[in-house]
């Protein structure tokens, strides 16, 4: 059975999708019986959908993008 | 009058590579954007970031013919703002071998690998503009690497593979640093005690 540590590397350096299949279910009963791996696992999730929120919903200065986009392709006439 | 080349067309890289000037603008209108807020959320300022981008599409544009076609346009083009990036940010930090990450992740176990310090809880539901400002900070404060290979996971979505070639390190080195990054961010948002 894995330990918390090792629980908790394996979702952090996102290994759970390319471990063996016996190894993966172990991992995934650890996380039925364990709710402080349950809780880190979920923050981790969570903060991977935050920065995606995030960096997508604020968007970029659309005077930026354009002043870049003529920059760019303008050099090239 | 030349087609119009789109981001999916199987040909772009060949299109590319040939100067073709409809694939060019294809390549910059589609990327744009996204390398603009990978310049910002690697920590530069909105200056430094408009800079850097005009940089990796100028060198992007002069290197084209040279193009090998070995990886998408894509993870070119990310891997030309990577070179960009770390020339802005050279002086700042560099990625360590050790990272004082490591020992606090360590110490949140006791000798038999359970958790000594469980993890607290943390709201990230981000309606907190403090959590923004937390995330910001924390990616900034960060080895540009760790950054990088972060957004380009969690943002851009490139597969493993991709962010692999663009930074230039193997599947073991990446899933070492988007470990310490998560694990900054997650003490980051509970040292600051932004909790549920």
């Amino acid at each position: 059975m894995p330990t918390c540590k090792d629980v908790a590397t394996a979702i952090g350096q996102d290994d759970v999708r390319t471990l063996p299949w016996w190894r993966g279910l172990a991992l995934r009963l650890h996380l039925l019986m364990c709710p402080h791996c349950r809780r880190y696992a979920a923050q981790i999730r969570a903060i991977g959908t935050a920065a995606r929120r995030l960096f997508r919903e604020h968007g970029e200065d659309p005077q930026t993008l354009e002043r870049l986009h003529e920059t760019i392709l303008g050099r090239r006439d | 009058m030349a087609e119009i080349v789109t981001p999916e067309d199987p040909d772009l890289a060949v299109q590319v590579r040939a100067g073709n000037r409809s694939a060019i603008e294809t390549v910059v209108e589609t990327y744009l954007a996204q390398i603009l807020r990978a310049a910002r959320g690697a920590g530069l300022d909105p200056q430094q970031a408009e800079d850097v981008t005009q940089a990796t599409f100028t060198t992007f544009i002069e290197v084209a013919p040279r193009f090998e076609g070995r990886s998408s346009v894509r993870t070119w083009l990310f891997g030309i703002l990577y070179k960009k990036i770390a020339e802005a940010r050279r002086a700042r930090r560099r990625d360590r071998q050790m990272d004082e990450i490591d020992d606090a992740f360590e110490r949140r176990f006791d000798a038999s690998g359970s958790w000594s310090t469980p993890p607290q809880p943390v709201d990230t539901a981000l309606h907190h503009k403090e959590v923004e400002t937390e995330i910001f900070a924390c990616l900034d404060a960060a080895p540009l690497r760790q950054t990088l290979a972060f957004i380009l996971r969690e943002v851009e979505e490139l597969s493993t593979e991709d962010i692999c070639n663009v930074l230039g390190i193997t599947r073991t080195n990446l899933g070492v640093m988007l470990h310490r990054i998560r694990n900054r961010v997650r003490d980051c948002l509970e040292s600051k005690g932004v909790r549920r």
